[in-house]
């Protein structure tokens, strides 16, 4: 298996761009050219240089140094959402997809009512109570993944429960925690991966919406969607400061999609 | 010699909540006054056609079903099943040697012990010990039919199901996996219920048979007396359809 | 060995090779087969003997870009394994019937019987009025007896028990009386008392229509009962080919007399 997944030019590509985008986030944690909130009134606006790779901001900042710390912020948050969502949906997917009766259709119509809210809309009811912040916004946008990995993973324990291996092991004695979370939980995992992927995308493109709309990470600290919501006004006159923010984005976004697409192929 | 396992006017229900639209829960008979009983260390042959409530039977007998009433006295503390399908009774993300030691693993038995336990199933089912690497879709039916099998009396059973464990496979593969269990069955001295809509391979198997329609038991009784004089119409009909009058 | 007017089919050296791979896998080599109008041949193997894909072939459902077909397959003096796809198209269904093994996954779900059953008539037969495919399709459904056919005809899959299932496929594969019927394990997911039932169905069919019957099968019983000649097929390859009486009474070789050996038999297994 594993080798027919390096021979697919969409796994190769993703992997690509997937690692050089972790590659640049990491180096951003430990090294950036310049400060990324050094002002500098000489070089506001000034265009691509070596000096300055992707050229300055409207205060002067380095736009490349702030790329590499708000991609750092980006993938923290989006790690951080996917975390939340992932692991509440394994454990209430799995609960109620084994369980059933009617725990399971009350989580399941809660999950239903989440489900309606698009998640940028939840975040910002969120956020109107709790006020803003990073990790607020991970809070908001964790609970609103919840439910689609949760139906992920309750209909793959529907599908196993009734296999003919369960009712073994359950009459071998094994008790419901472990054939919930040894026997069958592994079996999704192929499911599971692909949708983690599209779930970090989302996670992404929902975290660059909200630093957008100014709910997000708050100045002077980087993130993508800040940078692109700054960079609007000087769209005309400098246009590389939107440009370089919204390509790393379609890069991250990009290579999961790619990575998602070759693990569902298989 | 006792009986292991005897089951005296079982009835089981299952209810009907009807469609959508026409909301009339209706209790159902799934099984309608069964009784009969098995001798220790006998294999009782259980023939029925889908739908005649084999299932419910078996459920009831291993305690899985709700909604029953009557009596069925098991006794054997862990009764264990092997399924028809040999595709999915084996956990398809776990190597063979982790799902053998599972049962073991849950009876806390230290770690040499399960391995020389498995080791010597391995062998009585006529398996190579190299297979405990391998993944289920690495195996062919026949092989995840032993193992199921094997897994199934590593839990130390005096009492198994045997539920159609041979009709999804080819019938080179069907003579070999029933030797097998008449082997075991004989070494081991388990009892075994065997169910099965092959009239001849129940001959082969068994010493008693019970048949089954639509949830009743139409006749039971020593084999080569249901056999030459059914008393059922259903009975002959299986018996014209397995062939019998040509062999 | 047949004359040229009574030959349906020929199949000349059939080969079947699969790329999909890195080795290249031959699922059926050098296949030979004849079969006259009105004939049952059944060929006999165990799963991974490559009958399965050899009735595939037969029946034109082998179009994948991945494998490699060699040999000819003439029906009625066409050549159809290398015959584009419209051609094909003008053989199954009206000349070409095919049954399979899983009467559930079969019929579309949504789909009234009826409409099923009437669809071969409706591309085959396109001149027909409504009323007449609709008289067409409860003859057929009567044809394979089935009780009451204009109730079955508005009935859903869902509302069929397998061997009823199985009948309406029966139906719609006869309704344009097809000259060659190939059934592909036919009987192996029903009952059998059902099983019973439709071998004497598929019979019936043949004496009185004339139909000739590729029957693919692992149940050598069944098979027995069923057809003139076998062939008996192992690993890709036709191990054995002969009359019925020939092959079950007389094996020549050994595997055919394994196969025959593990037929259950009326007695008692000595350990």
């Amino acid at each position: 298996m594993k080798k027919k997944l390096l021979k697919q030019p969409t796994f190769i590509l993703g992997a690509i761009i997937t690692s050089v985008m972790m590659l640049l986030t990491f180096i951003g944690f430990l090294y950036t050219p310049y400060d990324p909130t050094k002002m500098d009134s000489s070089s506001k606006l000034a265009g691509c240089s070596l000096a300055h790779l992707m050229g300055c901001d409207n205060f002067g900042r380095d736009i490349f140094s702030r790329v590499l710390q708000g991609m750092g912020n980006t993938f923290l948050i989006a790690i951080a959402t996917v975390t939340i969502g992932v692991g509440c949906g394994i454990l209430l997917g799995a609960f109620t997809g084994y369980f059933g009766g009617w725990l399971d259709e009350v989580l399941m119509r809660i999950n239903d009512v989440i489900f309606a809210f698009p998640s940028i809309l939840l975040a910002l009811v969120f956020i109107s109570i709790f006020g803003t912040g990073k990790y607020n916004v991970v809070f908001a946008l964790g609970i609103a993944f919840i439910p689609s990995f949760a139906r992920i993973v309750r209909s793959e324990f529907i599908k196993y429960k009734d296999m003919d291996y369960v009712k073994s092991a359950r009459l071998a004695g094994v008790s419901d925690f472990r054939i919930i979370f040894v026997h069958i939980l592994p079996n999704t995992t192929t499911v599971l991966l692909s949708s983690i992927m599209i779930g970090f995308n989302n996670a992404v493109l929902a975290e660059a919406g909200m630093s957008y709309l100014g709910i997000g990470v708050q100045p002077p600290d980087a993130s993508l969607g800040s940078m692109l919501s700054e960079a609007q006004s000087y769209l005309f006159s400098a246009p590389n400061y939107a440009i370089f923010p919204g390509l790393m984005i379609i890069l991250l976004v990009l290579g999961f999609s790619l990575l998602a697409d070759s693990l569902k192929a298989r | 010699m006792d009986n292991i396992l005897e089951v005296k006017n079982l009835n089981v229900y299952y209810t009907d909540k009807g469609s959508l639209w026409k909301r009339k829960e209706q209790k159902k008979h799934a099984l309608t006054d069964v009784s009969f009983f098995m001798k220790e260390g006998e294999v009782l042959g259980l023939v029925g056609e889908s739908g005649c409530g084999k299932t419910s039977l078996a459920k009831a007998i291993l305690g899985m079903q709700k909604e029953m009433e009557g009596e069925v006295v098991l006794r054997c503390s862990n009764p264990q099943m092997a399924f028809q399908d040999p595709y999915s009774s084996l956990n398809p993300s776990k190597k063979i040697g982790w799902i053998l030691e599972e049962p073991l693993k849950i009876k806390k038995l230290p770690k040499e012990e399960r391995k020389r336990r498995v080791d010597e199933m391995l062998e009585k089912v006529g398996l190579d010990l190299k297979c405990k690497e391998h993944y289920p879709n690495e195996l062919s039916g026949g092989q995840r039919q032993r193992i199921a099998i094997a897994s199934a009396l590593l839990c130390d059973t005096k009492f198994l199901i045997a539920d159609e464990p041979v009709s999804a496979l080819d019938v080179t593969i069907q003579a070999q996996i029933i030797r097998l269990l008449l082997k075991l069955q004989k070494e081991m001295g388990i009892s075994i219920l065997f169910i099965s809509h092959d009239l001849r391979v129940v001959y082969q198997m068994c010493d008693r048979v019970v048949i089954m329609q639509g949830g009743r038991i139409l006749e039971q009784g020593n084999i080569d007396e249901v056999y030459h004089h059914p008393q059922s119409d259903y009975t002959k009909l299986l018996l014209e359809a397995a062939n019998l009058e040509e062999t | 060995m047949v004359s040229d007017m009574d030959r349906l089919l020929e199949v000349k050296n059939l080969s079947i090779e699969f790329h999909d791979h890195d080795i290249p896998e031959r699922v059926v080599n050098h296949f030979n087969l004849e079969l006259s109008k009105g004939e049952i041949v059944g060929i006999v193997g165990e799963s991974g003997s490559g009958k399965s894909m050899t009735a595939m072939a037969i029946a034109g459902l082998l179009r994948r870009h991945d494998m490699e077909k060699k040999g000819e397959i003439i029906f009625e003096g066409h050549e159809l394994l290398h015959a584009s796809r419209s051609e094909v198209r003008k053989y199954q269904g009206d000349d070409i019937g095919m049954i399979f093994q899983e009467p559930m996954t079969s019929l579309n779900p949504v789909k009234r019987i009826g409409w099923q059953v009437e669809e071969s008539l409706r591309i085959h037969k396109p001149k027909m009025t409504k009323e007449e495919r609709y008289q067409k399709a409860i003859e057929s459904l009567r044809n394979v007896e089935l009780e009451e056919p204009e109730k079955v005809y508005m009935k859903y899959p869902h509302e069929l028990s397998g061997g009823m299932r199985q009948r309406v496929m029966i139906a719609s594969a006869m309704i344009c009386e097809p000259k060659l019927l190939i059934a592909d394990e036919p009987t192996t997911a029903l009952d059998v008392t059902i099983q019973l039932q439709i071998v004497k169905l598929l019979q019936r069919l043949n004496k009185e229509k004339q139909t000739s019957i590729l029957f693919i099968s692992h149940d050598l019983s069944l098979v027995k009962k069923l057809c003139n000649r076998i062939l008996v097929m192992h690993n890709g390859n036709i191990v054995e080919s002969g009359s019925t009486h020939e092959v079950f009474y007389h094996p020549k070789e050994e595997y055919t007399k394994q196969l025959i050996q593990a037929i259950p038999k009326l007695e008692k297994i000595d350990l």
